[in-house]
Formats: C-alpha cells, sequence, structure tokens
C-alpha cells in the first residue's frame, strides 16, 4: 500500500480501540442521527468475525432476538461507535463463527468462556 | 476539445476510506497531483485558438533531445510529457506558473478521464458477462460464446455480435464524481467512488 494512503488513514484512525477478539460477548454504543436528535444504540452479543485491515477493518456482532438472529457489522475506527466494552472473554476455537448460523434454541449463542469462573 | 472550466492532471494512487463528518464511512479514491507546469499560452493572434500547453512528469535532462529542448526554454525545468488544456478563462493563468490543486473546491463534481486496465485477448464470459455451461457432467461447452446466428435463411453473422477480442486499455471517463477533500499540502484530490486505471495511472480531472 502506498505511504500516500497510510497516511490518510493513520490520521483517521482512533488511537486507542478496545481489544477484543472472536467469541467475545461486547456491547457496542453505536450513535444514530434521526432528523436533528441523536441517541445512542447499545447493541449487545458474541463477536462472530474480524475481518480487514486498517482503516477497513471491521467486526461483526451477532445476537438472537425473539429466536431471530440478528447480526451488525461495524468499523472498527468508525466516529460512530462512542464506546465498546468487553462484558465476557469467550473461548472459540475458529477464527469465523458462522456455525453459530445453524444453532437453534436456548444455546443458540452460547460460547466457552475463557475464564472458567463464568461457565 | 470542448472549453472546460477547470482541469488537472493527476496520479491515481489508490482507494481507501474516509469518514465524512456525519461519521459515515465513504469510499474514496486518491489522487496526487503531478507537477503541472504551463509551458506556453497559445493566443488566437499567434495560433489561430486559445488554449494551455501544460507539462508534466519531470525528466532529466540527458533524456530530452535538443529541439524537444526548445519548447521549455520560458519555463524552468524539462517536462517528459505535454498536454492541452482549453480552459474558458484563460487570464488567470501565466506562462511558468503550476496550476494548483486549490483549483477545485469540495463538494465539487468532477469528471475523471483514464485509461481501463488492458486485459488483454479476453473471452465473452468476461468481456461481455456471458453464462458460463456446467463444468462437469459431460458438458463439452464451458466458457464458449455459443450460437452466434440463424441458420443459412439469414446467412450471415449480424454486425457487433459479441465475441472474444481485445478488452480494456481504452480510454474511461468517469463523470460526476463528487470531490470529498483537498490537502494542498501534499497536494492530493480525494474523489468518491471508483476511477478507471491501475494505481500510479494518469488521471486527467476536469470540469
Amino acid at each position: 500500500m502506498s505511504n500516500v494512503i497510510q497516511e490518510i488513514e493513520k490520521e483517521q484512525m482512533k488511537e486507542n480501540v478496545v481489544d477484543f477478539n472472536i467469541g467475545d460477548t461486547i456491547k457496542v454504543f453505536y450513535k444514530i442521527i434521526e432528523g436533528k436528535k441523536e441517541r445512542i444504540q447499545p447493541f449487545e452479543g458474541v463477536v462472530t468475525r474480524i475481518q480487514g485491515g486498517g482503516i477497513t477493518k471491521a467486526f461483526t456482532v451477532r445476537k438472537v432476538v425473539g429466536g431471530v438472529g440478528v447480526e451488525k457489522t461495524y468499523l472498527i475506527h468508525s466516529p460512530k461507535i462512542t464506546e465498546i466494552t468487553v462484558l465476557r472473554e469467550g473461548k472459540a476455537r475458529k477464527a469465523k463463527l458462522f456455525y453459530l448460523r445453524d444453532r437453534v434454541g436456548s444455546k443458540a449463542n452460547k460460547i466457552k468462556a475463557r475464564d472458567p469462573r463464568f461457565n | 476539445m470542448k472549453k472546460i472550466n477547470k482541469g488537472l492532471l493527476t496520479k491515481k494512487i489508490g482507494m481507501t476510506k474516509v469518514f465524512n463528518e456525519e461519521g459515515e464511512a465513504l469510499s474514496v479514491t486518491v489522487l496526487q497531483l503531478i507537477e503541472n507546469k504551463i509551458i506556453q499560452k497559445k493566443t488566437i493572434d499567434n495560433d489561430g485558438y486559445e488554449s494551455l500547453r501544460v507539462g508534466y512528469h519531470i525528466e532529466k535532462e540527458s533524456k530530452i533531445s535538443k529541439p524537444n529542448k526548445g519548447q521549455f526554454k520560458a519555463i524552468d525545468g524539462l517536462f517528459k510529457k505535454i498536454k492541452e488544456f482549453k480552459f474558458s478563462d484563460m487570464t488567470k493563468f501565466e506562462v511558468g506558473a503550476s496550476l494548483p490543486v486549490s483549483m477545485f473546491e469540495v463538494n465539487e463534481e468532477v469528471n475523471a478521464t483514464g485509461v481501463t486496465k488492458g486485459r488483454g485477448f479476453t473471452g465473452t464470459v468476461k468481456r461481455y458477462n456471458f453464462t458460463i455451461s456446467p463444468m462437469a457432467h459431460g458438458s463439452k461447452n464451458h466458457r464458449r460464446c455459443g450460437s452466434i446466428g440463424a441458420g443459412t435463411g439469414q446467412g450471415k453473422v449480424w454486425k457487433g455480435q459479441k465475441m472474444p477480442g481485445h478488452y480494456g486499455n481504452v480510454n474511461v471517463t468517469v463523470k460526476n464524481l463528487k470531490i470529498v477533500k483537498i490537502d494542498q499540502d501534499r497536494s492530493l484530490v480525494l474523489v468518491k467512488g471508483a476511477v478507471p486505471g491501475a494505481n500510479g495511472s494518469e488521471i486527467v480531472l476536469y470540469n
């Protein structure tokens, strides 16, 4: 990649990005603008995918709402993300947790915790 | 060439993402100005029409022949390539000055002309998005174009029938691209969307 592009990307990147991994349960606080009003929408779920690099680095969070799976993809460096909190560290053996999509029932989104005390 | 309001010669650096004020991510192409120096001003009295001759791509002295060197007498610096711009307003330009990036403004719409990537001799699947045939189950037709016309009743192939051939390496203009950002220090123009050509190729921006 060209140096110029790296410089442009560096200007926009956040300095302190919360460190999280695949399988972690996180809460994303995302700014939503409705007309003139601004509100923050939290979204809590399991990180199923981290992809890309540089300014295009993105992650996907999955949760099941009323029996329907919902996945949201965010850009890590997006200024609309005000905060990310890691609620629980998960123990995943795959880089992409797409197998969660095939799961049904109460354990649909369950990932083993990294810390055994949470299991 | 039609008369244009503004024009610049740039080099395509590559694509990236940029966040705007609302926090939305935009895909942009980064274009860098190549030294645009006015080497001559053509006038109606002298040449019969008005235009600016702009030199770009600085060249070593040893690489330019003596007759060619004469063109650059009025300015300092030698250039590999020369392009003519016919601006509608020629008064503000002077010989020896460089065309600035600040010529353009943010949110302005520009056209970008470049040479697309050459793909050589290409089949119809890649060139015209024809459908491919089955790869397996005894199908002997994989990426062929199929029938090219009727039988002896018609007795010919219509003109313009889509067939394999040379693809790419032609001039293409993309119109009405929005300028997202202008960086005067590094002489960059960030344009929303894609622009024809490979990274490092020349792009003419104008409107």
